[in-house]
């Protein structure tokens, strides 16, 4: 399992569904999961990832919930070991919903980002 | 695994007045390394990055003068209060949304208009979200460099 699909699978484990990778389908609640930066740690196979989650929900409450739902999941997976950027933010609206995000940086191996580790 | 860790040592003995010119240096370096990565249109929010010293600056008063002028060393030399931290700043009502949201996609090509011209000419729609975060760890690195720029400002009498 990738670092990626072990966030996903992180922020599903709170009962969370249309947990997403990349795409943020036009529907009235998705999660969606965006990698958006990556930085070689020096001399060792490892890198400093960072991720965005975006909440996308028609209701204001719901989204705010939500993204803090998934914020405390990847808080408290200690096989993440995220350190966040900030908390979950209002971002404004698009198309009629509301956007909250957060982003935070993961210290992952290469092969954790791009293989299956076996676990 | 082994793990190593590079400690600037020497950065404990640097003055602090030293330490905050170069960190003022590396926000603008900062700013200059991220401008082909930030959103064009008019280049307004381009324009409206500015880096400074003690808070951030109030984007009421940026965003206007920003549609004209670049306003980056528009504070050189300003400290806006006594916390020893420097921010990088772009000052726009849209620049939070268009640097988080990474689902914003540039406009595919679009025609502008050459002021006092009346020829169309097709310009691209470039940039994409997190420019700043892209662009700090090459500034970063340049730390030390700015350092020694800064020292050298403050011995040859440049600044106080």
């Amino acid at each position: 399992m990738t670092m990626l699909e072990r966030i996903r699978e992180t922020v599903q484990d709170t009962g969370l569904d249309h947990v997403y990778i990349f795409r943020a389908p036009d529907i009235l609640r998705c999660v969606t999961i965006t990698p958006y930066m990556s930085s070689p740690l020096s001399d060792i196979p490892m890198s400093s990832e960072s991720y965005q989650v975006a909440v996308r929900s028609d209701d204001a409450n719901d989204a705010r919930r939500t993204a803090w739902a998934a914020f405390r999941a990847v808080d408290e997976d200690r096989e993440i070991h995220a350190v966040f950027r900030q908390t979950p933010t209002f971002l404004g609206l698009e198309d009629g919903r509301v956007l909250y995000v957060f982003n935070f940086d993961v210290i992952a191996s290469w092969d954790e980002l791009i293989e299956e580790s076996g676990g | 695994m082994t793990v190593s860790l590079i400690w600037h040592k020497e950065i404990e003995a640097v003055p602090e007045k030293i330490v905050m010119e170069a960190l003022w240096l590396v926000g603008q370096d900062t700013v200059a390394e991220a401008q082909n990565l930030i959103p064009l249109d008019t280049g307004t929010l381009r324009r409206s990055g500015t880096v400074t010293v003690g808070s951030l600056p109030d984007p009421g008063k940026i965003y206007p003068q920003a549609k004209t002028k670049n306003m980056r060393k528009v504070y050189q030399g300003q400290v806006l209060s006594p916390a020893k931290v420097v921010y990088i700043s772009y000052n726009t009502p849209y620049a939070n949304r268009l640097h988080e949201d990474m689902n914003w996609k540039p406009r595919g090509w679009k025609t502008g208009r050459r002021k006092g011209k009346t020829i169309r000419l097709k310009k691209p729609a470039v940039g994409g979200p997190k420019w700043i975060e892209k662009s700090i760890p090459r500034s970063w690195q340049r730390l030390p460099q700015m350092i020694t720029r800064a020292r050298r400002k403050f011995e040859s009498g440049a600044m106080k």
